[in-house]
């Protein structure tokens, strides 16, 4: 279920960051992707993150989802309890060439963002009419 | 901004223990599939807990208190038929959330408000008006 060779997450490079306790290091959204037979669906959940200070790019074969939740903290207040590290998200992803990256559909609500990601359209079913000879 | 990681051995930290999460209350109930996670944060008349709870509707929350233990639970269903064949990848979690907090005796439990922003759960606990910061006169 992890592995699929349409869209495949790199998240190596983040977790590395992590390990290392880099304060820079970002979150990982969660994800949930699934097929159909037009194309890919994938949600993301950001909470905080307004559509404002969301960032999607697609760069060759590369998707990479950016954002940061906006706190709202007032000067010289710390926090009591954080569980939250860090207010940054971001995660890349490689695309195949079997989706139309010019045709992703963004959407960003309640703090979750759905991309649509067709398919190509020669790679689309299409249904054949058969004409009457 | 500064962002200071809970520290239970911390001296100064009397409000905080307060905070301290109660974690799953009624055993009888089913428990919660997973925890919110929340920062607190005070100002000098209230509290303020923001939770994370992407895509859930504010008529699934449901916030209360009882012998000052604030508990926020609800339900998070992001499962839907269509989608259900074809997945590739599910990390999103989904279900029902629970999370419990202590609240200090400063906590005006009447005013309690929430407000559903973005995916976050904002509840503002006012400290009473007796209770906030006041100056005191040295005299000479």
């Amino acid at each position: 279920m992890s592995e699929n060779k349409h869209i495949e997450a790199q998240d190596q490079e983040n977790s590395a960051m992590q390990a290392r306790g880099e304060p820079e290091s970002v979150m990982l959204p969660p994800v949930d992707i699934y097929e159909d037979a037009n194309g890919f669906t994938l949600l993301a959940d950001l909470p905080g993150v307004t559509r404002e200070r969301l960032n999607i790019q697609v760069d060759g074969n590369d998707l990479t989802i950016e954002g940061e939740a906006a706190i709202d903290m007032p000067e010289n207040m710390d926090a009591l309890y954080a569980d939250v590290a860090s207010t940054r998200y971001q995660r890349r992803f490689t695309l195949s060439s079997e989706l139309a990256t010019d045709d992703i559909r963004a959407e960003m609500k309640d703090g979750v963002l759905t991309l649509r990601m067709p398919k190509r359209a020669e790679l689309q079913p299409r249904k054949i009419e058969v004409s009457a000879g | 901004m500064s962002m200071i990681r809970y520290n239970p051995w911390d001296i100064f930290d009397a409000v905080e223990r307060a905070f301290v999460p109660q974690g799953v209350q009624n055993s009888a109930e089913k428990p919660a599939n997973w925890v919110p996670v929340v920062d607190i944060r005070e100002e000098e008349d209230k509290f303020v807990i923001s939770a994370d709870i992407p895509g859930v509707k504010p008529d699934d929350i449901d916030i209360q208190t009882e012998n000052k233990v604030l508990t926020l639970k609800g339900e998070r269903n992001i499962e839907n038929k269509e989608e259900k064949e074809g997945y590739i990848r599910r990390e999103r979690i989904s279900g029902s959330f629970e999370r419990s907090f202590r609240l200090p005796d400063v906590a005006d439990l009447e005013n309690i408000e929430a407000k559903y922003e973005n995916g976050e759960l904002h509840i503002t606990v006012p400290k009473r008006k007796e209770a906030a910061a006041r100056k005191i006169e040295v005299k000479h």
